[in-house]
C-alpha cells in the first residue's frame, strides 16, 4: 500500500475513533441529563407523597372529630385536606408514567385505599349530612382500619419513591463518572494515537529510508556489494528496489566495461605480439637485396593484403660468385601459416639452388619436401642467372609469366614450365632465356595483375609491361617505385591479395 | 557470384557466374560439400559466366576434383581457361559427364 493511502487510512481510523468517542460522550451526557430530571421529579414526588400524608391526616382528624361529636366544624379540615389531597394526587398521577412498576403499584394502592376510606367514611359516617348524628362504634372502627391501610400504603409509597430517587441519584452519579472518564480518556487516546502514528510512520518511512540511505552511502563510497533493502510503504519499497536495480545495472555495466577492457588489453597484447611476429615475418619474406656484380641491380617490393601477413615471398641472392638465384613464390591465401610455409619453401629452394640444382629440379625437390599442400598450393618462379653472360635458366610452376624486356622495347613472357605445386605430382622443365644489356626481368605475383580499381577493372600484365619497358634501366629501384606508384594510383583502396614484384636490371653496355 | 544447381540422381551440374574470389569461393565450396554429402559423385561445373577466378577459387576446384569420383570443369571461359593453362591444371577439365553436359 502506498504511503499516502496508509496515512489516509490511519487518519480515517483516528477520525472514526474520535467521532465514536464524541457520539458516546453525547449519549452519556444526554443520559445524565435525563437521570438528573428524573431524580428531581422523584424528589418532588417524595415531597408530594409526604404532603399527601399530611392531607390525609388532616382529613382523618376531621372525620374522627365529626364522628365523635357530630359537629360540622370538624368537617372543615376534612374538606380542605381532601381538596389538597386531590391536587397532590393529580400531581403524582401526572408523573406516574416515569415511576417504576412497584412504585406505580404502590401509588395505585394509595389511590385505591384512599378511595375506599373516603367512600366508606362519606357513606357510613354520613359526612356532610344534616341533621347531625353520631356514628356507631363499628363504623368508626372500620374507618380507622381503612385509614390504617391507607397510612401503610402511603408509607410504602414514600419508601418506594425515596428508594427510586436514591437509585436515580446513583445512576446520575454513575453517568457523570462515565462522562468524566470519557473526557479524561480523550487526551490519553490522542497521545496513544500520536505514538502509534509516529511508530507507523517511522516503520513505513524513516526506517526504510535510513536503511536505504546506509546502503546508498556504501554504494557512493564504491562498495557495490551493498544491496539496497526495499521495505516500508509500497512506493518507498519501489524506490528501494529501483535503487537496487540501478546498483545492479551499474555492476553489470562495470562488469561489461571491465570485460571489454580486459578483452582490449588481450587484443592489444595479441596485436603487439602479432605485430612483432608480423614484422619479423615480413622482413624474412621481403629480404634485403644485396649488391650484385657485373652491372646488375635488383629491387623488390612486397605489399601484403591489407590486415594480413603475406603468403608471398621472394629472394634474390648470389648462390655462387656469378650466379644469381631468383625466387618468387606465392602461397594460396595469406596469414601467419602461409607466411611460415612460404619461408620454409624459400629456404628449400635456395638450398637446392646453392646445391647447384637446376630451377626445375629445385621445384621438384620442393614438391617432394612439402608434399601434398591441399587445400593450399603454391606457384613459383625460380631462376638462376649467370651475371656474366645474362643467361637466365628458369622454371615456372603455374606462376604468372615473368616479363623479359629488351633494350629494344620488346617483351617476352616467360610462361609456366609446369603446373602449380603442392597438389599434383608433376615435373617442371627448366627453360633458358637471355637478358641483354639494358634488359629487365620483372617477376610478379597475381596480386599485382589482378588488383582491381573502383570500376572492377584489373590492373593487368599489359599495363605493368608498358611501364617496365619505358623506364630506363639504370636502377631497378626506380622502376619498382614507378610500378607501385602507378598501382596505388590505379587502386588507392586496400589490397585484397598480396602484391609482390621483383625486378632485375642489367646495365646497358658500356659506352 | 551466383550459383545454380541441377541434379539428376548422383549427378549434378552447377552453373557459377560472377567472381570466384576469396570472399565467394567458400560459398561454392559449401555447395560442393553439401552435394558430396548428399550422395552426388559426378559433378560438372559450368563457368561460362565467371568473370574472375582467384587462387582461392582454384583451391575449391582442386578440392572438388579430389572429392568427387568424377569432376568436370567445363572449358570455354577465356579467363578460366587461361588460368587453368597457366597453372597447369588441365586435369580439372576431365571427361564430359552425360547427361548434364551443356553444349558450347
Amino acid at each position: 500500500m502506498t504511503l499516502s493511502k496508509r496515512l489516509a487510512l490511519m487518519m480515517t481510523v483516528m477520525l472514526s475513533f474520535f467521532i465514536g468517542l464524541g457520539v458516546v460522550g453525547a449519549a452519556l451526557s444526554w443520559s445524565r441529563a435525563n437521570a438528573s430530571k428524573r431524580e428531581q421529579r422523584l424528589s418532588v414526588s417524595v415531597e408530594q407523597a409526604l404532603r399527601l400524608q399530611t392531607s390525609f391526616s388532616d382529613m382523618e382528624t376531621g372525620i374522627r372529630g365529626f364522628a365523635l361529636t357530630g359537629r360540622p366544624e370538624f368537617l372543615e379540615p376534612y374538606q380542605s385536606g381532601r381538596a389538597a389531597a386531590a391536587k397532590i394526587e393529580a400531581g403524582l398521577l401526572s408523573k406516574a408514567a416515569s415511576f417504576d412498576r412497584e412504585t406505580r403499584r404502590a401509588l395505585t394502592s394509595v389511590f385505591a385505599t384512599g378511595d375506599s376510606w373516603q367512600k366508606f367514611g362519606e357513606q357510613n359516617l354520613n359526612l356532610g349530612a344534616s341533621p347531625v348524628r353520631t356514628a356507631n362504634t363499628a363504623d368508626i372502627r372500620r374507618t380507622n382500619d381503612l385509614f390504617e391501610a391507607l397510612r401503610r400504603s402511603l408509607s410504602s409509597l414514600v419508601k418506594r419513591l425515596s428508594e427510586e430517587e436514591l437509585r436515580a441519584r446513583k445512576f446520575r452519579g454513575h453517568r457523570a463518572n462515565q462522562l468524566f472518564a470519557l473526557v479524561g480518556s480523550i487526551p490519553i487516546a490522542s497521545i496513544g494515537f500520536l505514538m502509534v502514528a509516529t511508530t507507523l510512520v517511522k516503520r513505513w518511512v524513516e526506517t526504510p529510508i535510513r536503511r536505504m540511505s546506509a546502503a546508498v552511502h556504501l554504494i557512493a563510497e564504491g562498495d557495490l556489494t551493498a544491496a539496497v533493502p526495499s521495505s516500508g510503504a509500497s512506493d518507498i519499497a519501489v524506490l528501494g528496489s529501483d535503487i537496487d536495480r540501478m546498483r545492479q545495472t551499474i555492476i553489470a555495466r562495470l562488469h561489461d566495461a571491465e570485460r571489454a577492457q580486459q578483452q582490449e588489453i588481450r587484443v592489444r597484447q595479441a596485436v603487439e605480439q602479432d605485430t612483432i611476429l608480423t614484422l619479423q615475418l615480413q622482413s624474412e619474406l621481403a629480404s634485403e637485396l644485396g649488391q650484385f656484380p657485373d652491372g646488375w641491380t635488383a629491387a623488390a617490393e612486397l605489399l601484403p593484403a591489407e590486415g594480413w601477413v603475406a603468403g608471398d615471398c621472394y629472394d634474390v641472392t648470389l648462390v655462387s660468385p656469378h650466379r644469381m638465384g631468383i625466387i618468387v613464390l606465392d602461397i594460396a591465401g595469406h596469414g601467419a601459416h602461409q607466411a611460415i610455409l612460404a619461408l620454409k619453401c624459400k629456404e628449400i629452394l635456395r638450398a637446392a639452388l646453392r646445391a647447384k640444382a637446376e630451377p626445375g629440379a629445385a621445384l621438384h625437390v620442393l614438391s617432394e619436401q612439402v608434399g601434398d599442400m591441399h587445400p593450399s598450393f603454391l606457384t613459383a618462379f625460380v631462376a638462376l642467372l649467370d651475371t656474366r653472360t645474362g643467361v637466365c635458366r628458369y622454371a615456372n610452376a603455374g606462376h604468372p609469366a615473368a616479363l623479359l624486356a629488351t633494350n629494344a622495347n620488346t617483351v617476352t613472357e616467360l610462361d609456366p614450365t609446369g603446373p602449380l605445386l603442392g597438389v599434383f605430382s608433376a615435373n617442371w622443365q627448366t627453360e633458358e632465356a637471355h637478358i641483354e644489356p639494358g634488359g629487365k626481368l620483372a617477376i610478379y605475383t597475381d596480386g599485382l595483375s589482378e588488383a582491381r580499381n573502383h570500376d572492377d577493372e584489373f590492373y593487368g600484365m599489359e599495363r605493368l609491361a608498358s611501364i617496365v619497358i619505358t623506364l630506363p634501366c639504370a636502377q631497378a629501384e626506380n622502376v619498382i617505385e614507378a610500378c607501385f606508384s602507378d598501382l596505388r594510383d590505379f587502386t588507392p583502396t586496400r589490397l585484397h591479395d598480396d602484391v609482390t614484384m621483383v625486378l632485375i636490371c642489367r646495365a646497358c653496355a658500356e659506352v | 557470384m551466383k550459383i545454380t544447381t541441377e541434379r539428376l540422381g548422383t549427378t549434378a551440374l552447377i552453373r557459377a557466374s560472377g567472381d570466384i574470389d576469396s570472399e565467394t569461393a567458400p560459398q561454392l565450396d559449401h555447395v560442393f560439400t553439401s552435394l558430396a554429402k548428399d550422395g552426388v559423385n559426378e559433378l560438372s561445373l559450368n563457368v561460362e559466366g565467371v568473370s574472375f577466378l582467384s587462387s582461392a577459387g582454384l583451391s575449391v576446384l582442386i578440392s572438388a576434383h579430389r572429392e568427387f569420383e568424377r569432376f568436370r570443369l567445363e572449358p570455354g571461359n577465356r579467363i578460366v581457361d587461361r588460368l587453368i593453362s597457366l597453372t597447369g591444371l588441365a586435369i580439372l577439365y576431365g571427361d564430359p559427364i552425360a547427361p548434364l553436359e551443356t553444349s558450347h
